[in-house]
């Protein structure tokens, strides 16, 4: 090609899609705000247009301002807030308890690797049990109480939380450690300077992750075991035949995943804040 | 001769607290009268009499059978949208909010959802562990597809090749790591949702007839279907990473290795 098309090229004023492009890439925020409601506006519409049309049996599908209707309602009334609270309160314990047991037991075995290989068969036998495979047996022991939540919670996450544990403290630099052993660093020294938060990425990865899956577990216990919570409403609102309410329930806990995950990566990124993966400047 | 020892050793190490494990379950349940807690001896019975004989066309067959078919139109149709909304930047940013919040929406939370418009059957269970592999599959592969090498990309618009050559020899291998990520953590949910809409509503499944066997206060075929559930989500995995992670992911190690990482 020869030099002055080239030029040519270059200085033709930008269309408007490469303008856009620009702008996007400098305020990332700013598109993604535009593009949450434009995607509310599309969801909103192509239900309401499905529902009245009767593309959607109506039978199944109410409208959306039907179901935006009892939303509102399910919202003002107290019902639903305890409702909330019971299977927030069990997501919160049980991730504390699974948290902190995985997360001191994965440093543990992370630093000491002969009994992680003592205790690594069984660890990847248990990890991949479903939770809800020693329901019936919790049911049996404990009924429908906060207990067999959180116990079937400890098993969603406990070992998510050890592994990470495990793998953030030998993830260490060797020659970090051997140099502050050369340097006489005391054992706990090292342990709080060095080990603790070289392995905190990792850690913290790990918590985040349990934050949805005690979630997703506090729901699976409400939902098959009978524990009260939005598991529960949901599957009650269905066989009651109130549809509205059964939708209305389902996109709140939705949203409630959504407020946990943005929570954890808002944390994720104030512990972080010194770590490489957290800085722009170092990509 | 002092490595083999050595690495006799190693296992016999890693092995010793299951066996002590299962040992000490053996014993000490050997002459329980506690009916919640049969004689492992017992569990081992049903199992046998449970699993192999009819119950495994009756009970068996129609989990595995959902699990399979869920499993793969949820992988196939996640991988194809998730490499769409990857590969088409204004695409992306449209959806990016709506797939943000399927993934923070609890996936048991549909079962409801899916009991109303499919009824109680397998199209409902088949229904529900597609929605939660899809989704899983889909997220990955849209990070992974977005993250193909730029410079690949513009390689292959320079020397004009094809598209569907493109597609299955640079976005598909770039997009791969993620993309099994994806996949394996699909397959535990696919297990996990395969038992949660048995114990909800179903007429047949491992699922169900463990909960039913705790109903009726058949405590030992209770235990037995624990036992094959957590023998099934062991086995599911260790057949992933054997038969897909591996083969599918083998030239990865190698190459990560050869950058110095």
């Amino acid at each position: 090609m020869s030099a002055p098309a080239d030029i040519a090229a270059r200085t033709r004023p930008a269309t408007w899609r490469q303008r856009a492009a620009t702008f996007f890439n400098m305020h990332p925020r700013v598109g993604f705000a535009i593009a949450v409601v434009i995607d509310l506006i599309l969801f909103y519409v192509l239900w309401q247009v499905l529902t009245v049309t009767r593309v959607l049996p109506p039978r199944f599908f109410p409208t959306a301002n039907a179901v935006l209707g009892r939303m509102g309602a399910v919202l003002v009334g107290s019902e639903f807030w305890i409702t909330l609270w019971h299977t927030v309160e069990s997501w919160g314990a049980g991730l504390i308890i699974g948290g902190v047991l995985g997360t001191l037991s994965g440093i543990v075995l992370g630093a000491n690797d002969r009994a992680y290989r003592f205790c690594r068969v069984v660890i990847e036998l248990m990890r991949p049990i479903p939770p809800v495979v020693i329901l019936p047996l919790a049911l049996l022991l404990l009924g429908v109480t906060l207990q067999i939540k959180l116990l079937l919670i400890f098993q969603g996450i406990f070992w998510i939380v050890l592994l990470q544990a495990v793998y953030g403290v030998r993830s260490v630099d060797k020659v970090m450690l051997e140099t502050a052993r050369v340097y006489g660093m005391s054992r706990t020294r090292q342990f709080f300077s060095i080990q603790l938060p070289g392995s905190l990425p990792f850690i913290v990865t790990g918590i985040r992750i349990a934050a949805i899956f005690s979630l997703i577990v506090s729901i699976v216990a409400e939902l098959v075991g009978g524990a009260p919570g939005l598991g529960n409403d949901i599957l009650r609102a269905m066989s009651a035949g109130d549809d509205r309410s059964m939708y209305s329930l389902i996109l709140l806990t939705g949203v409630l995943g959504v407020i946990i995950t943005a929570g954890f990566s808002m944390l994720e990124r104030l512990i972080l804040f010194w770590h490489p993966s957290q800085r722009k400047v170092s990509q | 001769m002092n490595g083999v020892t050595q690495r006799v050793g190693s296992v016999a190490w890693e092995l010793i607290l299951v066996v002590v494990i299962v040992a000490a379950w053996w014993f000490t349940s050997a002459s329980s009268t506690n009916m919640y807690f049969p004689s492992l001896q017992h569990i081992m019975e049903s199992f046998g009499h449970n699993w192999f004989g009819a119950g495994f066309t009756e009970n068996i067959v129609p989990s595995l059978r959902n699990f399979i078919v869920g499993y793969l139109i949820g992988s196939v149709v996640g991988i194809g949208l998730g490499i769409a909304i990857g590969r088409i930047a204004w695409l992306r940013w449209l959806l990016t909010p709506a797939v943000e919040y399927i993934r923070a929406l609890a996936p048991p939370a549909l079962l409801p959802f899916f009991i109303l418009i499919l009824g109680i059957g397998p199209e409902m269970q088949i229904g529900i562990i597609t929605e939660g592999v899809l989704f899983i599959v889909l997220l990955n592969a849209i990070d992974g597809a977005k993250g193909v090498e730029p410079t690949l990309t513009s390689v292959c618009t320079v020397y004009r090749i094809p598209r569907w050559y493109r597609f299955f020899h640079v976005v598909l291998p770039a997009s791969s790591p993620q993309i099994v990520a994806g996949l394996r953590t699909g397959i535990s949910l696919a297990v996990a949702l395969m038992v949660i809409s048995e114990m909800t509503a179903a007429t047949r499944g491992i699922g169900f007839f463990t909960l039913q066997a705790q109903q009726n206060f058949n405590f030992v075929d209770m235990w037995s279907g624990m036992v094959l559930l957590a023998i099934i989500g062991v086995i599911v995995n260790l057949l992933f990473v054997r038969l897909i992670e591996r083969p599918v992911l083998f030239w990865q190690r190698g190459m990560s290795g050869a950058a110095g990482k």
